[in-house]
């Protein structure tokens, strides 16, 4: 039976991540197909390395091939989620990443700090919500399933700070790829940003258990103020993240099934509201 | 040929991806015999795929 379960995850899985890539081929050319899933596959690979080796907080004995201990399924599901959170971004916003490397070719220096702004953080969110989306669908699914479960956590539905640390994921896995696609926006402020960003991920996942009470102070601290210094759009999305994805979760913390429903709520629906109130229509387009 | 192409199945890979994927929950879940979790676990996904494709149709 655990075979058949398996097969009912992997194959199809596979199957939709090859079509992602016969799509990014055809209507992105080579140097996207490669820097994004190769890229995407080592960085996935990577991640999940860490968090087997040193967080242990997941158990994949329901998928039996693995390298390095980690199921290579894991990281073509991180392309998976990653790629058409991008696809369904461009589409919503009404801009494509190969447009963009055209306008940012003959930008001057403020107008390449405009495209960041007002293209690609809108749609570094819009992978970022789509994200959050997916992680609740698929763990949710993977530990009723079987395919894989949390150490520890034996609920029906995924955590909210898994799906906020998944969002980061995809927040930090986007921003990587603009910064190495698009050379022109390889900014100071955005190399920093990227850099600090990934800095308050380790600290939040790996240091935090290792803190005393004065390092956790200062944890906090990051936590609240370094994503919300760069920019604005991302200012406002990211609060609305760490409240529903965290701060709520640490004031009231239930598992019950009604209290269940009641996080969900709280992850979902403001990002839903502000999904729908700054990023349709076109908000970065009318924008200015 | 640019993402935007309508009406091309290239364009539409990343539908039919997510579509494949929604479909595998569905159907492990029912093997599970799990209506309610079905509901409950699709259906954030399943609005947010309703307001791209109403948007963008």
């Amino acid at each position: 039976m655990i075979h058949i379960l398996q097969e009912l995850f992997l194959y199809p899985a596979i199957g939709a991540f090859i079509l992602l890539v016969v799509h990014a081929a055809k209507t992105r050319g080579r140097r996207f197909t490669l820097f994004y899933f190769l890229g995407g596959f080592a960085f996935g690979l990577i991640r999940e390395f860490f968090y087997v080796h040193y967080k242990q907080n997941y158990d994949y004995s329901g998928l039996a091939i693995k390298i390095f201990d980690v199921p290579p399924v894991i990281p073509l599901g991180w392309m998976f989620t990653f790629y058409i959170g991008l696809c369904f971004g461009e589409r919503i916003l009404g801009f494509t990443c190969q447009e963009i490397m055209v306008e940012l070719q003959t930008a001057s220096p403020a107008q390449i700090k405009e495209i960041w702004q007002r293209k690609l953080i809108p749609l570094l969110i819009n992978v970022a919500i789509f994200t959050g989306l997916v992680c609740y669908a698929i763990e949710s699914c993977a530990i009723n399933m079987g395919w894989w479960h949390f150490i520890g956590y034996s609920g029906e539905f995924v955590t909210n700070p898994v799906q906020y640390m998944w969002t980061q994921t995809g927040i930090i896995f986007t921003t990587l790829f603009f910064l190495a696609y698009f050379k022109e926006v390889r900014l100071r402020k955005n190399i920093l940003f990227l850099v600090s960003y990934i800095a308050k991920y380790i600290a939040e996942d790996f240091l935090y258990r290792f803190l005393d009470p004065i390092g956790i102070a200062i944890f906090w601290i990051l936590v609240l103020v370094i994503p919300i210094l760069f920019y604005e759009e991302f200012a406002i999305y990211y609060m609305i993240l760490l409240f529903g994805g965290r701060l709520f979760v640490n004031v009231f913390v239930f598992e019950t099934p009604f209290e269940v429903l009641i996080l969900k709520l709280v992850f979902f629906v403001p990002q839903m509201i502000y999904f729908l109130a700054r990023l349709i229509p076109n908000y970065a387009m009318k924008k200015k | 040929m640019t993402v935007h192409s309508k009406g091309t199945l290239v364009s539409r890979l990343p539908d039919i991806a997510i579509l494949m994927m929604v479909i595998v929950i569905g159907v492990s879940l029912t093997i599970l015999q799990r209506g309610d979790l079905v509901v409950l676990i699709l259906l954030p996904l399943v609005v947010y795929l309703g307001i791209i494709w109403f948007k963008t149709r």
